[in-house]
């Protein structure tokens, strides 16, 4: 195994410390990425000779645990010149014209970009199928989903080619990847991190944020991409500290939310087996645990596709005009969905959120710091068996994949994934804590008590 | 979007030879979505937005 393999952004910063170490880890991580990219069907583009004359800089002052670390991120992520084609063959040979504000951020911090990485067409998709990029195997088991739409980012991180990688959030892309693979994944709250120059979905409701292995990595990620950024008009200015501040607090005082109705009730029994002795632990570790009830989940879960949908009619219509016969039937019908929205309705859903937002925080916040749930409705299906163009009568159940994280795009909150073992198919299992605005610390500090008491660092993949 | 600019859209989308079937389909999909919506007493509704909202946390930990 390559020596890079598995390992955490800190010890890639070390081993890079020198240009000629920094130079032999980014030709290694180059021929990894290009081999198992391959054979994971996860790559859409590499640029060695950017990478290697980023790797040959001198390193940046202030010495970011980024520096030296070779890195590749979802194909939505610009970078001036490179490929553009979000995931479709109707944008086949485009190049972006600028360069994302979060990859420039990684840049200034001395991370090297090797490349781009498969998007479900759009980002408009759960399950990770992508007839034109192609459908990422899971590196755990190569006949299971990734999920999407952040599935290249999530099995190149899983295979631990690369220790971390930046997807994309609308409805769950971020999250049901980082579950779907043993990763640690952040939705950042509303207006934490920029999304200029990623390829849109939703205006509204497109989140960025970082896929990792560790809980300590995506502090470091998050750490060099949120802040205020001018070009995105819903970034937020705000002041926040060191995300690792609270890392070795543990659960003890953490008051911890259980929620029966929706987020429980509504997933199949090994799920909600396992997240209930989540529960079980957390109470041993010094969480304090309040069983909570939460009004309006299934129509925050319904209003959070209508407004995706609603968004992205207005973003993609002269796509599909003119560009239908090459896009995935299921993306068209996603899209042209959202086209019979009526203006008056757009702006009542932009009202609610803010009203079902300040309820939300309030009724579970105003108790409690965290809120668990499962991620995954079900156990992971296969690439086989979620082919909805191959297996229409497969459609009800893919709809239902979203239901435990779309809620939380529509209110804005940040949610940490975190793994927490293997199912009966030796697949990963996770939960997503969920916190009021810019809790990012505690929930970061929740989830490393997770990832020190399940050890899930120490798993890795069979090779296959 | 307004009706006008809309079913100016659904006329586009089928002259570009879009399955006129989808067009149904969708518009029974969203009808679905819509009641749900409608549903929601529109006296009840705040004036503030996400932004706004989420404006005030941030500031709140400045």
């Amino acid at each position: 195994m390559p020596d890079h393999r598995y390992q955490s952004i800190t010890a890639l910063h070390n081993q890079a410390k020198t240009k000629e170490n920094r130079i032999q880890l980014t030709h290694d991580v180059l021929d990894d990425l290009e081999e198992t990219g391959q054979d994971l069907d996860a790559l859409v583009y590499l640029d060695r000779d950017f990478a290697l004359d980023q790797a040959a800089k001198d390193l940046p002052h202030g010495d970011h645990l980024l520096a030296g670390v070779p890195l590749a991120h979802k194909e939505l992520y610009g970078r001036q010149g490179w490929p553009d084609e979000g995931g479709s063959k109707t944008h086949q040979g485009q190049k972006a014209k600028e360069t994302a504000h979060t990859i420039s951020q990684l840049d200034h911090h001395g991370a090297i970009d090797c490349g781009r990485l498969v998007s479900v067409e759009f980002a408009l998709g759960v399950t990770g199928h992508n007839d034109y990029a192609g459908t990422p195997k899971n590196p755990w088991h190569h006949d299971y989903i990734c999920g999407g739409s952040s599935s290249g980012s999530a099995a190149m991180v899983a295979a631990g080619v690369i220790p971390a990688s930046l997807g994309s959030d609308t409805g769950g892309s971020i999250r049901l990847p980082a579950a779907a693979c043993g990763l640690v994944g952040i939705k950042p709250s509303h207006g934490l991190v920029s999304r200029h120059g990623i390829f849109p979905l939703s205006a509204s409701l497109d989140t960025s944020g970082p896929l990792t292995r560790s809980v300590e990595d995506a502090a470091i990620m998050l750490d060099a991409i949120a802040g205020h950024d001018p070009r995105d008009p819903l970034s937020l200015n705000t002041c926040f500290g060191d995300w690792r501040q609270q890392f070795e607090s543990g659960l003890g005082g953490l008051k911890i939310a259980r929620a029966e109705d929706h987020f429980l009730s509504g997933v199949d029994a090994a799920v909600a087996d396992a997240t209930e002795t989540v529960f079980q632990e957390a109470a041993q570790l010094g969480g304090i645990i309040h069983d909570i009830t939460i009004p309006d989940m299934d129509l925050a879960n319904t209003l959070n596709v209508m407004l995706i949908a609603s968004e992205a009619a207005q973003r993609h219509l002269e796509t599909v005009a003119t560009h239908h016969r090459e896009m995935n039937d299921q993306t068209v019908m996603r899209i042209i969905t959202g086209l019979h929205a009526e203006k008056q309705e757009i702006a009542k859903l932009q009202q609610l959120r803010a009203d079902m937002a300040k309820q939300f925080i309030s009724h579970v916040f105003d108790e409690c710091d965290v809120l668990i749930t499962p991620v995954w409705p079900f156990l992971l299906p296969t690439i086989k068996d979620s082919d909805i163009g191959a297996k229409p009568e497969a459609a009800p159940l893919m709809q239902r994949i979203g239901h435990n994280t779309r809620p939380f795009n529509f209110l804005g909150l940040p949610v940490v994934v975190v793994p927490i073992g293997l199912d009966q198919n030796g697949l990963p299992l996770s939960v997503q804590l969920v916190g009021k605005p810019f809790s990012e610390a505690v929930l970061l500090r929740c989830a490393r008590a997770f990832e020190q008491h399940y050890a899930f660092w120490d798993k890795t993949p069979k090779t296959q | 979007m307004d009706n006008k600019n809309r079913n100016s859209s659904f006329d586009r989308l089928q002259d570009a030879g879009l399955n006129p079937d989808w067009l149904d389909q969708t518009a029974e999909v969203f009808d679905q979505w819509r009641q749900k919506l409608a549903a929601v007493n529109d006296a009840d509704l705040g004036q503030d937005d996400l932004n706004t909202l989420y404006q005030r946390f941030a500031q709140d930990r400045d």
